[in-house]
């Protein structure tokens, strides 16, 4: 009798658990629902609930620019500056010829040197980045991957096409187009190598805390070497239990924790 | 005689303390008062010296004098004091000096006489001759209701000061109640202004002697119904002047001094400002009489009629008082759409520029923000003028040329008694460029885009929310695709595979060749192994076909090229021609014919020949396979 009784038991709670798993597409939200129960509560200046609906979108594998843009909005309207600027830096990565997000970036930082200045006296703000990067900023890598192909194919075909062409004349210009795409195609490979990072140790990174401490090894209790600003710039170098070595644009190096940095490229 | 002398010097000492000590038991004192001059003008002043020199113990009373229609400006007290000790003294011997100076100035002519100087020293008085100064000179109007109209002289606080004698005021904006301590005047520049129009409102504190200490304000002036410019530095020094008034000599100093601008007709009062002024001092002592240490005193309130405008010719609208004339100007004449200029008016003029309101522009096309407004007020004998700015910040918002309307200004001149519209110069503004979208409208954030550094006072606005996204996921980049490198590097790799290949394919048929050879020399070994086999097996025939067959080989694989058919002679010259030395060439044409011979020949060959025979055939055969030949001619 009681092994007739458990058993009723257990097919009526499986049951149960199939009816709402069964019941449970019906009421998942669609991505385009999270989105917009995003902008909702953006409109009713709901910035934390806006900014958890678009960071449920990347956690679920979306990676569009518009909602790293207004994930970045909200963030800065909630005051976390410093993950608004890994927003827009994420934003421009994936559109770099966004001006908006340009703006909204160059804002976020200038805002937040203005708030440490407020409170130091002084504050530095970054606003370029480096020259070659900044070069680069404005062109997609896929494009850039594109041009390197077309000018590498260019090159070989001018250097193929000499092999079976007699005139002199076409022979001048086949030599001066390899020349030419030879000399593209070396721009554009480099021009990849630096928008892949190739040239720099690490991954790009912000910090995302004011006053982030950068510990000596990858422990809380370890000694501190200094502190990061919210919204810098970083290198992560090396990741272990929870920390990020990282290396600041100011050239500390130390180990952070990962909560407090976040990589550009997601 | 010797022992006189020691007797009256003993004699005479003994004699001189006696002396000194009956001296000194009788009090001694000095008393002197001198002046320097006796006779002086009233722009002059007069020092008395005191002198009072007492012997012995004890501290001599002194009595200095009044001076009687003098003031004094400036009293010094020395008090050196000497001790004197002799042998057998009971008591110290005390001289003390006491020297007053004190420098005069006369308060009106005439003869005065300074009476003595008393001193009492223990029972008994001294006294010092008296002074008679003779003081020429005007002498100053008699005591009247209202103090007189100041004429200044600044001097500095040391120094000594001129006696004036100043007119009767006459203006009815000049108040006074006049103490002969010290009180305070109020005096206005103009008693019945306009509405608008400065009145220039000076406080002045009379006070017979120099402050010591500055007086304290309980009360300052009451000015409701003014606009109020201080015209006064805040961080002044309070320096007085000089001035008669009923006979009497008064530090003057100016208090307060501001510009006031009535705001609405009618009459005003200009309030009464309370002091306290402090007299206490380190020469009190010798003025015991003086009367009490701390004045109060209270200024007369003085009203004021203010016309209005006059109502001829006024324009409708605001007025404002004064003379003032608008200056505009543009930061750039032409700029990008939704770009901002800053578009400044400036006033400038004497007068109350506060009051000075410029009405925003409004022109179709530009949007106007609120002015930054800016002045700078001076006042040069003490008229407030200066230059209000205003800067307007505007964008256009769509292309084209937008004329910026004069701006105007009715003013007052209260020195012309007229109206005066001032107006300033058209300014053309030309805007370039694309509309600005409405998502990007607004005036703020423009600049954001452009100048993304600037720290400044912005707002933070941020850009408009997207209310589209297409949710796109993340797309392999091609970078990362497994074919790009094998694309990029397809090409290169057969360029380089059409330049390696031949060459690959020539060595390879030259190392082909080589092996050839090789091979060749490998089997002429083996057959010389062979032979070695035939000799053991005492098989003559085969012995020397394998010889000649190694040696043959040997010699075809080095040469390069067929032997077999060549008779001895042209074998001979073959290799004469290919560079062989003449002693192996006829070794190994000495051999091969050896061979030949014995193949086909029917006599037997001994083993011995045989071996011999093959021992030359390897020693010749290492020759021939380690020589290089010549290459052939037409190669």
């Amino acid at each position: 009798m009681n092994r007739r009784a458990k058993l009723c038991s257990r097919i009526l709670a499986a049951c149960f658990c199939l009816s709402c798993f069964a019941a449970r597409p019906a009421a998942a939200e669609s991505l385009a629902d999270i989105f917009r129960s995003g902008n909702e509560a953006f409109f009713r200046k709901d910035f934390k609930t806006a900014s958890h609906s678009y960071q449920r979108l990347i956690d679920a594998g979306i990676r569009d620019a518009d909602v790293y843009m207004n994930l970045g909005i909200a963030e800065a309207q909630a005051g976390a500056l410093g993950r608004a600027v890994l927003a827009f830096e994420r934003c421009l990565t994936l559109r770099p010829d966004d001006a908006e997000a340009e703006a909204a970036l160059a804002l976020a930082r200038a805002t937040l040197g203005k708030h440490r200045a407020d409170r130091q006296g002084e504050a530095m703000v970054e606003t370029k980045p480096p020259l070659a990067e900044a070069l680069v900023r404005g062109y997609r890598e896929n494009t850039l991957a594109w041009l390197l192909l077309g000018f590498d194919v260019l090159l070989f075909a001018c250097i193929f096409a000499r092999r079976f062409t007699r005139s002199e004349h076409a022979l001048t210009g086949l030599a001066i187009a390899a020349a030419v795409a030879g000399l593209s195609c070396a721009i554009s490979g480099a021009a990849l190598f630096v928008k892949r990072g190739g040239h720099r140790e690490g991954q790009a990174a912000i910090i995302l805390r004011d006053g982030a401490e950068l510990h000596e090894a990858p422990d809380p209790r370890a000694s501190i070497r200094g502190y990061a600003h919210e919204g810098a710039s970083a290198r992560a170098l090396e990741r272990d239990s929870g920390f990020v070595r990282v290396r600041t644009g100011a050239g500390a190096q130390g180990w952070i924790a990962s909560d407090d940095v976040g990589t550009i490229a997601d | 005689m010797k022992r006189l002398v020691p007797s009256l010097l003993l004699f005479g000492a003994l004699s001189c303390l006696g002396l000194t000590r009956a001296a000194a038991q009788q009090p001694q004192v000095r008393v002197e008062m001198t002046a320097d001059r006796t006779a002086l003008g009233m722009s002059e002043n007069v020092a008395i010296r005191i002198l009072v020199q007492a012997q012995g113990s004890g501290q001599p009373n002194i009595e200095v004098p009044e001076f009687e229609g003098f003031q004094i400006v400036q009293r010094a007290v020395q008090r050196p004091m000497q001790f004197s000790f002799g042998f057998g003294q009971a008591a110290p011997v005390v001289t003390s000096t006491t020297q007053y100076t004190f420098v005069l100035v006369p308060m009106g002519p005439g003869t005065f006489k300074i009476p003595p100087v008393k001193v009492t020293f223990g029972q008994r008085v001294f006294q010092s001759q008296a002074l008679i100064l003779k003081v020429s000179g005007q002498a100053a109007a008699p005591q009247q209701q209202q103090p007189q109209q100041p004429q200044q002289q600044q001097q500095a606080p040391g120094q000594q000061p001129a006696a004036q004698d100043t007119p009767a005021p006459q203006a009815s904006g000049d108040t006074a109640v006049f103490d002969q301590d010290a009180f305070l005047r109020t005096v206005l520049d103009k008693t019945e202004p306009y509405e608008g129009e400065q009145v220039t409102a000076t406080i002045y504190l009379y006070a017979r002697h120099n402050l010591q200490q500055v007086p304290q304000v309980q009360t300052e002036a009451s000015t409701d119904g003014f606009w109020v410019q201080d015209l006064l530095s805040p961080t002044r020094s309070l320096d007085p002047t000089r001035q008669i008034v009923n006979g009497h000599g008064f530090w003057v100093y100016t208090l307060r001094r501001f510009a006031g601008f009535p705001l609405r007709s009618g009459e005003l009062t200009i309030g009464s400002m309370k002091l306290t002024i402090s007299r206490e001092s380190v020469f009190d002592l010798f003025e015991p009489s003086r009367g009490p240490n701390v004045l109060n005193r209270a200024s007369v309130p003085v009203q004021l009629k203010v016309k209005p405008l006059p109502p001829e010719h006024r324009p409708a609208g605001p007025v404002v008082v004064g003379n003032f004339e608008i200056q505009t100007s543009l930061d750039r004449k032409q700029v990008v759409t939704g770009d901002a200029v800053t578009f400044t008016a400036t006033v400038r003029g004497k007068g109350n520029l506060r009051g000075v309101k410029l009405a925003d522009p409004v022109i179709k096309g530009l949007q106007v923000l609120q002015p930054e407004v800016r002045d700078l007020i001076e006042s040069p004998d003490d008229r407030v003028q200066g230059t209000r700015s205003y800067a307007w910040l505007m964008v256009p918002e769509a292309p084209g040329t937008y004329t910026l309307p004069a701006l105007t200004l009715d003013a007052f001149d209260p020195e012309t008694r007229s109206y005066k519209r001032v107006t300033s110069d058209r300014l053309t503004l030309t805007a370039a460029g694309a509309a600005r979208t409405s998502a990007n409208a607004g005036p703020s954030k423009a600049p954001i885009t452009d100048e993304p550094a600037d720290t400044g006072e912005r707002p933070e606005t941020w850009p408009p929310l997207r209310t589209h996204s297409e949710l796109a996921r993340p797309a392999a980049r091609l970078a990362d695709r497994n074919y790009y490198p094998v694309l990029l590097l397809a090409l290169p790799l057969l360029w380089l595979a059409t330049l390696l290949l031949p060459a690959a394919w020539a060595r390879a048929r030259a190392r082909g060749g080589e092996s050839a050879e090789r091979a060749a020399l490998r089997d002429a070994k083996q057959r010389l192994r062979a032979a070695e086999g035939a000799l053991v097996a005492r098989d003559a025939r085969r012995f020397h076909a394998d010889v000649a067959s190694a040696l043959q080989t040997t010699l075809e694989a080095r040469l390069g090229e067929p032997v077999s058919g060549l008779t001895q002679n042209q074998l001979r010259s073959k290799l004469n021609e290919r560079g062989m030395p003449e002693k192996l060439s006829s070794a190994l044409c000495d051999l091969l014919a050896q061979c030949d011979f014995a193949r086909f020949s029917s006599a037997a060959v001994s083993p011995d020949d045989m071996q011999g025979l093959l021992s030359r055939a390897q020693h010749v055969w290492s020759d021939v396979a380690s020589f290089s030949p010549a290459a052939k001619e037409g190669a």
